[in-house]
């Protein structure tokens, strides 16, 4: 499960209407490897298609917060619930944070990144271009779905 | 302090060089990227493949890469050896998925294909 934040809904020709909390939600299981990307990316190691995968699951697993981890530590008695607590301290829609959090099972936890703010250019290209979007939904959902096969 | 008001451009090209043994094809360039059968890279690499193809023209000397010396030597042994040399350009003013391998740097080999995607200008 990802979800792409977009804060300004406008678009323009002309100039960027990109705000700096642009970024995305995704659900994954809390203990999560580079060894279950590639194997849901179905690559082979040491190749330019493992290296990729690698880039994409370091950008995606060590820049963004964990938003679960941050708000039971720090937030639990200012907000009741993480929705509340993602609008007010990251300005994330409940429209989006309602969505993926309904999404969430036991053993996962959701991550926050922006664009603006040590997202790496491959997660930023994979989230951004509709063909490489649908390939990074699908690895993230291979990887949730094998995690709940394992730990049943 | 001197302030640009007006549109800066920021566009890049990547060449690409491409040797085969025989024709380049989709089979050998997943192979050669790492692809297992029902990868979801798979329309990823679809798509670079045929920006590929759209974009590569024969080469039949090196001396366009003159001053990359490894590359230049790795172009005149393939034409030596009847290898099939192609040469091309990514742009980042088209889609997003050209504009990223357009400013990725890669270097792939195996025994039937080569392809380098290192040179990179902003």
């Amino acid at each position: 499960m990802i979800e792409k934040i977009t804060i300004n809904e406008r678009e323009s020709d002309y100039y960027s209407t990109s705000d700096s909390k642009d970024g995305f939600l995704i659900i994954l299981p809390e203990k999560c490897s580079f060894d279950d990307f590639l194997i849901a990316a179905k690559v082979e190691p040491k190749t330019y298609g493992s290296v990729l995968v690698s880039r994409l699951y370091h950008s995606l697993m060590t820049f963004s917060i964990n938003v679960n981890d941050e708000y039971c530590k720090y937030y639990l008695k200012e907000y009741d619930n993480l929705d509340l607590f993602l609008f007010w301290k990251y300005c994330i829609p409940f429209s989006i944070s309602k969505k993926v959090l309904a999404q969430l099972q036991p053993g996962e936890i959701v991550l926050y990144n922006t664009f603006s703010s040590g997202c790496s250019w491959t997660a930023d290209a994979f989230i951004d271009d509709p063909i490489m979007m649908k390939t990074l939904t699908e690895i993230i959902n291979e990887v949730r779905r094998s995690y709940r096969e394992n730990s049943k | 302090m001197k302030i640009r008001s007006d549109f800066v451009t920021n566009s890049s090209s990547t060449s690409f060089v491409i040797v085969s043994k025989g024709e380049f094809t989709k089979e050998l360039f997943f192979k050669l990227v790492g692809l297992q059968e029902n990868s979801p890279l798979i329309p990823v690499f679809e798509k670079l493949f045929f920006l590929f193809k759209e974009k590569m023209a024969v080469l039949d000397n090196s001396n366009l890469f003159a001053d990359n010396v490894e590359l230049k030597r790795i172009i005149d042994e393939s034409l030596k050896t009847g290898k099939m040399v192609s040469h091309g350009k990514l742009s980042s003013e088209d889609d997003r998925l050209e504009s990223f391998f357009c400013t990725d740097s890669f270097e792939m080999k195996n025994d039937v294909l080569y392809i380098n995607g290192v040179e990179c200008y902003w």
